[in-house]
């Protein structure tokens, strides 16, 4: 049979994104598949050399604009650590928070996007309305939707007070209704099933080896979840991860779903236990010496290493996010699949470009 | 809590060598393929390599060579490592030989880029402008 | 001729790129297609293929590995076409301003007719700035105005 190749994306109405796919088809059969990546790469570790350490907090923020917050908790977390500095327990709790939150609002957007990746316009809409809620709660308590800039070293610049947090409470409560509606949809509907059950099938020792991670990784029936180290306040709240042993697209996606029944859940723990007290402690010293530090993010695990010289400038910063893991996977869940199923597959790993190529 | 600080006396230091072997030795214990990272610590690199056990602990292992040896991909036992590989060549213009695939150093850059970005110092300054 | 000239006016169709920017304003131009800012009302469309399309809507700060795949996008868009450019990265490179990969606006590489203000950009500010295209669109229907890089 005679072999076709041809480009899926960089422009391609279900990517967001600049991603290029080169898939070589056979009929309607996937063989091959090559991801040429670069459209989006702007060169933020150099930068990151260039500028004074605090300032970038503000470049790691956008790094990705899905999960800023959880890039600018990580940085902050990572130079804490390099100069011994202790955060104060409210500022860890409100991370936490700001962080659940994120977490939320990035699984719904891709929740809605996988539906609309498989043409079920109306539950992309759904998910979405659900994720303004989230969007309004951040906004709220941050002032700004998606880049939050809260986050500082020392601490967190905002507070949920007193007059906030019933409001944050009422938000959760509203969004928790929302996701009753929506989540039978994804995990019972006969359409749904049928194009995410069996597709793109990743075996649980492929996923260990090849490296993925994040719900990828727990969508093959692997534990592994970096929230389970105890950075910020997660080892007081009893965090489990969650697990799926389907090795498919639908596993992958009941992941997702489920973290996110459990991220409401913590967000309403972590205001429950939040205690009083300072904000920010002032930071004095330059970071120095080497630093490394492995942070749980909506898609996977970030690695992020810096190495101080005891100047305001970094010599080296290193962010290793968890697309840049998960896209080898592609080349074993690809091959194989009618071309159908290339959209659905994608999407299931969650591909964040911004996030890839930095 | 989670250590931040590296205490790099604590790390083994290998030559591109004995790379392989290591590698091969922790592959077979169930470890996989986490990141590396480039130092640019002129006159040599230093490479970091880092692995995950199946208990969430992560193993490093330090690669110190000089800026024309040539290092050895490890994507032939662990596949997850070619794009870093892809990368590092490209940022570095570290010669890795062997890869399983290769973007021939334009993955992220493209001909009219600065080349070679993340090096401290340069090799020898370009007459005709790159990129910048 | 007449009427479809008028209908792109009232029924501008979009296509979307983003050339690297930090996605948060790409997701804000997905929100804004969504039921709490629903611009569909207005006629607005979110297509995939730029030679359907009367409203570039970029963002990013445009990289040289994206800088062809821009030109190739504003070319195949058919005339009368206006440029929008979301977010402060997209206009002068933003936070992106020293990073060695990026060429610093959409203005480098296209003529560009709205700036879009915001880091991230809010979805009222975008849905202003395609009122304002719209406003463009008509003036450049009617050859009010040839070229209009730089405006506002």
């Amino acid at each position: 049979m005679a072999r076709v190749t041809f480009p899926f994306g960089p422009q391609h109405p279900v990517l967001p994104e600049a991603i290029q796919l080169q898939l070589t088809c056979e009929d309607e059969r996937v063989v091959e598949v090559l991801p040429v990546i670069g459209y989006m790469h702007r060169g933020i570790e150099k930068a990151a050399e260039a500028n004074l350490y605090p300032n970038n907090i503000f470049l790691c923020e956008r790094i990705c604009g899905i999960c800023s917050f959880i890039h600018a908790l990580c940085y902050c977390e990572l130079i804490e650590g390099m100069m011994r500095v202790e955060v104060p327990p409210r500022a860890k709790y409100l991370r936490v928070v700001w962080s659940e939150l994120s977490r939320i609002h990035s699984h719904m957007l891709w929740l809605g996007l996988l539906a609309d990746s498989f043409g079920f316009e109306s539950l992309f809409m759904q998910c979405w309305r659900a994720r303004e809620i989230i969007l309004d709660t951040l906004e709220m308590t941050t002032g700004q939707r998606v880049i939050q800039s809260s986050c500082v070293i020392g601490g967190v610049r905002r507070d949920i007070d007193l007059d906030m947090e019933p409001g944050v409470r009422r938000q959760m409560a509203a969004f928790q209704k929302e996701l009753k509606s929506i989540y039978p949809v994804f995990a019972k509907d006969y359409t749904v099933k049928l194009r995410t059950v069996g597709k793109g099938v990743l075996p649980r020792d492929q996923a260990w080896s090849l490296g993925t991670v994040g719900p990828t990784l727990r969508g093959s029936g692997w534990a592994d979840d970096a929230r389970t180290l105890g950075y910020a306040v997660y080892d007081d709240l009893g965090f489990e991860p969650v697990v799926e042993i389907g090795c498919d697209s639908y596993a992958r996606m009941m992941v997702r779903l489920r973290e996110v029944v459990q991220s409401v859940e913590l967000v309403i723990k972590a205001l429950d236990q939040m205690p009083e007290g300072d904000l920010t402690v002032t930071v004095k010293s330059f970071p120095e010496g080497e630093g490394l530090i492995r942070v749980e993010q909506p898609r996977g695990e970030l690695v992020e290493y810096a190495r101080g010289n005891g100047t305001a400038y970094l010599e080296r910063l290193k962010v290793r996010t968890p697309t840049f893991s998960n896209i080898p996977a592609l080349l074993v869940m690809l091959p194989g699949c009618e071309l159908a199923d290339v959209p659905v597959i994608t999407m299931s790993i969650d591909p964040c470009i911004a996030c890839t190529e930095r | 809590m989670q250590q931040v600080r590296v205490d790099r006396g604590a790390d083994p230091v290998i030559s591109p060598d004995a790379l392989l072997k290591e590698v091969e030795l922790l592959a077979s214990e169930g470890a996989r393929f986490t990141t590396m990272i480039c130092l640019d610590l002129d006159p040599e690199f230093e490479i970091i390599y880092l692995f995950q056990k199946p208990t969430l602990d992560v193993v490093r292992l330090r690669v110190r060579m000089a800026k024309d040896e040539e290092l050895p991909s490890i994507s032939s036992i662990l596949l997850g490592a070619v794009l870093m590989e892809n990368e590092i060549r490209e940022f570095f213009g570290v010669k890795i030989i062997n890869l399983a695939i290769d973007f021939k150093c334009r993955m992220l850059l493209s001909e009219k880029s600065l080349q070679m970005p993340l090096l401290k110092v340069r090799p020898k300054p370009k007459l005709t402008g790159g990129g910048e | 001729m007449g009427f479809l000239k008028r209908a792109r006016v009232k029924s501008p169709w979009i296509l979307h790129y983003c050339t690297g920017g930090c996605n948060g304003c790409d997701i804000e131009i997905l929100a804004c297609l969504t039921p709490l800012y629903d611009v569909e009302r207005f006629g607005m469309l979110n297509i995939g293929n730029p030679k359907h399309a009367d409203v570039l809507m970029i963002t990013g700060p445009v990289n040289w590995k994206n800088r062809e795949v821009l030109q190739r996008l504003y070319a195949q868009t058919p005339d009368p076409k206006v440029v929008i450019a979301v977010g402060a990265c997209a206009a002068t490179g933003g936070v992106f301003h020293n990073c060695v990969n990026t060429l610093g606006g959409v203005d480098k590489v296209i003529p560009v007719d709205v700036y879009v203000r915001g880091c991230a950009a809010r979805p009222e500010a975008i849905i202003d700035g395609v009122v304002l295209a719209l406003q463009k669109l008509e003036e450049k229907r009617s050859g009010g105005v040839a070229h209009a890089a730089g405006a506002r």
